[in-house]
This record gives C-alpha cells, structure tokens and sequence, in this order.
C-alpha cells in the first residue's frame, strides 16, 4: 500500500474536484482496510475530504500521504471509541454487528477474507491498528505516532498482538473441524 | 542475557540500529532458547501476514462510487450550511457576509463603491455601497485561486506588500433589546409579529478599521509572478488605503422549533486618497491572469460596477429581490433548509438567515422592520 500511495502522488495542481475523484478510491480502500466496514469507510472518507477542504495542507506535494494519514487517524480514533462503547452497549452492539456481518457478506464473499475479519474484530483497537499498519508497510515510528504509544513499545505490542491473532485462528480453525 | 520478545520481533522486522542487531545476532548464534523464541515469532509473523494479505486482495477488489460519493459531498459540505450554535455562530455568519464582501471588494479591486465627497478630509475620496449584486463566485473557485496562488507566489502575504493598521480589534459583547435600539452608530430596526413569544438574545460586534500603505514595488512583483503584465500605478506608492466596518447589531429568535438571526450594519467604507485613481487599480488587479475567466467576464459584465456591492453567490442559488422597495438578494441552501435575505437600507446593511426561511416569509419579516 505503501508504493501505491507513493505512485499516486501528483505535484501539479489540481481541482479539489480532481482531487476528489483521484484519491477517493484510495482513501477509501485505506478505510475499510482499517474498519473493516465498507459503509462506514465511506462515511469516514467523507470526513476525510471535508478535513481536506476546510484545512487544506500548506504542502499539496503530498496529498496522498496527507489523506492516508488523516483517513488512518480517524480509523484508529473510531476504532478506539467503537471498543470502548461496545463495552457499554454490549448488547446493541452485537445486533448492529450482526446484522452489519450478514449484510457484508452478500459483498465479501471469500469465506477466508469473513474470517480474518472476524479475528481483527477481536483483536484491541491497539492491536488491530498496528498489525494492520505494519503489514502494510508502516515504520515503527510512523505505527508509534498514530497509536499514541512509546516506538519501544512497538516490537512488543506487534509480537503479542500477532501471537493473539495466531491463538484466535485456531480457536475458529478447531471449531470448524 | 536472553531478549524479551518486543526486542526479537523489532530484530525481526529490521526496526534496530545495526550496533543492537549485531549485539542480537552474536547472542542468538549461541543462544537455542531465544533462536526458538524467535523462530516462534518468524511462524507468527508468516501466519498473520498470509490472512492479512487475503484480507487485503479482497479489500482491493472492492469498487467505491466517486461520482456518488462527490455527489453526497458537494450536497453536504460544499453549500454554506452550518448547524446554528446561538450568537456566536451568527456573529461568524456575519462575518462570513462581510469577510466575503470585502475580500471581493479589496482583491477583485475596490472597485464597488460609489464616491462619495468627503467634505471633512478633502484629502479623502469615500466608497460607500449603494447597490448590491451577485457574482458567482463558490468555494470551489475561491478553492482554485488560492491553488494557483500557490502556485504563483506562495501565500499571498498583505504584509509583505505594505503596511497594514488594524484599530480597535472587534469585540463582543451580550446587549438587551434596549441597547440595542439605541445604538448610536446606526438606525435598528427590528422584526415585530414574526417573532411574537419567541427567546431572544442580542449583541453587538465593535466596529474596526483596517488601514493599508502599499508599497507598489513588492505588490507589482507579486503581480508580475502571478503573470500579469499590466502592473499598479506609481503614484499610489506608500498611499494609505482604509476599510473601515461599522458596529454590528445582532439578535437571535428562536423557539423550539425555528430559529431566526437578524443582524444590521452600516455598508462598509473604503476610504482612498484622492489622487488614486481607483479605475487604474481596478483594471490592473482585473487582469491578474489567475483570475478565474468567468469571474473576469462577470466583472466587466457589471454595467456600474463603480456603486455596485458585489455579493459572492457560492451555490448558484441567489437572487436579486426587492426588499421594502430597496435591493437586496435571497439566497437559499440547494435542499432549502437554510434561508437568508439581505438588502442595503439607506446605507445600512441588513441581513435575515433563519432554518426553512422562504423569500415569502423573509420578506414578510423585512416588511415589518420598515
């Protein structure tokens, strides 16, 4: 993902139409790689788009990088909350889920892509965020600063986290068979 | 000593100075323990990055509607619409009238208003508006502009061009219905039957006057670097330009399920010294290259623009009304939740928004402010 931002950076100047329509896709696909929701990653690439038109960056060299930064805080962000009301609303949650999981799968048909979006779904915000980040091709230091934590603290977070995700996939694994 | 896992998987994924990864790997060359930790982690790490990049491939695959999604923005963002926070918002709206105004008036070239003698200060010519009308000029060209400044020059830094004065910084201040009324500065008039039973709030923003001295060489090397070759005249070098904004008189109505704002100031002046020629000024800022062209031909187009406000029409949904008799212009949000009437009242500048606002009913409540 990492190269394909970087090819996608244009220096000319463009409409924020142009702008629009060239990065829309991306912002969003970076959203629902993150969120795993696709209605709600195209809620959230609307937001994106109106921070890029309230506040536009004084660097426009860099508009792709700028988005995938603003789209990747307001994952994590909602990530965050989503975990923290769940634990609230426990119940509603899980029926909201549901019927978002069912509508989903009429569009995500690969049965392999519904489980590991089923295991991230477990995963912590912190932990989802950072393995989702690292894989696709983040640095420490950039997983650190969108996460809020300690660069130190990034070897540890990501060798536990994957050891989770390992631990979870077989749990459904010998539940299937 | 043995490594703690955080340590071996930023060895692992190559996130160590080279002094720690040599530290590592003379540790591990002996160490079976953490060889197993680490390839532990290796058969983790190859797992997850499997699903992830499935998970990935079928995230690629999915198409996202930018025409739809564009369509959903410009509808919702792109119009002015904001949600109504009581006095201060309005006091922004207000802003937002006159800030649009008198960017027209002093970028597009203070080229507006009608002169007016000054018999106090002979050395003074003062531009008052008389008419208002509207060009259409949205967020997207402001948008665009801004973009080919950049481009040009850079922000475009007033500073860098001359001097610039601001007396008394605006202030805010909460007022009653009485205060209000008899504010010394200009004549309120207020909405009457429309409002009967309704909550109210007034205030009042402090005039201020913004005084400019250019210095025509910077400014022409601006105008130079945005490609124009038609550069400001020599003698208005180091001449002081003035705006001044009047006091501004605010009220908010509102009930449970409407709201009203309605806010009153005198037209703004521009005060030029009298030898300018503002027409000269007025053409070599029209033939900035970078001006969007059909803002250029709408400009021209104006057949008096000397005693003409210009108002930006930012959605294409204003219109020029009659209002008690005098000019003014409606405008309306593209789904109609959002209305606002403004007219010039002998010099005054009055303005009406208000939630679901009709040109019928502004007019009704601009009657009864007569």
């Amino acid at each position: 993902m990492a190269v394909e931002l970087k090819s996608m950076i244009k220096t000319e100047s463009q409409s924020f139409e142009q702008i629009f329509h060239n990065y829309y896709p991306f912002v969003c696909r970076q959203l629902y790689y993150l969120v795993g929701n696709q209605s709600l990653a195209e809620d959230m690439a609307q937001e994106a788009f109106l921070k890029l038109y309230q506040l536009p960056p004084a660097d426009f060299s860099n508009i792709g990088g700028w988005l995938a930064k603003v789209a990747t805080n307001l994952a994590y962000n909602h990530l965050r909350s989503e975990k923290s009301r769940q634990k609230r609303e426990d119940h509603c949650e899980m029926e909201r889920m549901a019927k978002m999981i069912s509508f989903e799968e009429v569009v995500v048909r690969n049965q392999e892509v519904r489980e590991v979006r089923s295991i991230l779904k477990q995963l912590s915000a912190r932990d989802r965020t950072c393995l989702l980040l690292k894989f696709s091709g983040y640095q420490y230091q950039e997983i650190a600063t969108v996460t809020g934590m300690n660069v130190n603290s990034v070897g540890t977070i990501l060798a536990r986290a994957q050891d989770k995700f390992k631990k979870i996939y077989l749990e459904q694994r010998g539940g299937e068979s | 000593m043995c490594y703690d896992e955080g340590i071996l998987q930023a060895y692992l994924d190559g996130a160590l100075g080279e002094e720690e990864r040599k530290e590592i790997e003379n540790h591990l060359a002996s160490c079976i323990p953490c060889q197993q930790k680490l390839e532990e982690l290796r058969k983790n790490q190859s797992l997850v990055h499997e699903c992830l990049g499935k998970y990935q491939c079928g995230i690629e695959k999915t198409n996202f509607d930018s025409e739809k999604a564009w369509a959903h923005f410009q509808s919702h963002h792109t119009a002015e619409k904001e949600n109504r926070k009581e006095g201060i918002r309005m006091n922004n709206k207000f802003k937002k009238w006159i800030g649009a105004a008198s960017v027209a008036v002093i970028l597009i070239g203070s080229l507006s208003f009608s002169p007016v003698r000054s018999a106090a200060a002979e050395l003074l010519t003062i531009f008052r508006a008389e008419k208002v009308q509207t060009i259409a000029f949205n967020e997207h060209d402001m948008y665009d502009l801004s973009q080919k400044i950049r481009d040009g020059v850079g922000e475009i830094d007033l500073e860098e061009m001359g001097k610039i004065n601001v007396s008394n910084e605006t202030e805010y201040k909460d007022i009653t219905r009485e205060e209000a009324l008899s504010v010394s500065t200009l004549p309120v008039k207020l909405p009457d039957e429309s409002i009967k039973g309704w909550k109210d709030d007034f205030s009042k923003v402090s005039g201020t006057t913004i005084d400019f001295t250019l210095d025509v060489e910077k400014a022409n090397e601006m105008l130079t670097a945005l490609g124009s070759n038609h550069l400001l005249p020599q003698e208005i070098d180091n001449k002081t330009f003035s705006v001044s904004i009047g006091d501004s008189i605010q009220a908010c109505y509102s009930n449970e399920n409407d709201y009203l704002d309605v806010m009153q100031t005198k037209a703004p002046e521009i005060r030029v010294p009298k030898d300018v020629d503002i027409i000269e000024v007025r053409d070599a800022l029209l033939d900035i290259p970078i001006l969007p062209p059909s803002l250029k031909k709408q400009l021209r187009g104006v057949t008096d623009l000397e005693h003409t406000l210009l108002i930006p029409d930012t959605n294409g949904n204003a219109r020029e009304v009659s209002v008690n008799g005098k000019q003014g212009v409606f405008m309306e949000d593209n789904n109609g939740s959002y209305g606002s009437l403004m007219w010039l009242d002998d010099g005054v500048i009055r303005v009406i928004n208000g939630g679901k606002l009709t040109l019928q009913k502004a007019l009704n409540i601009a009657s009864e402010m007569e």
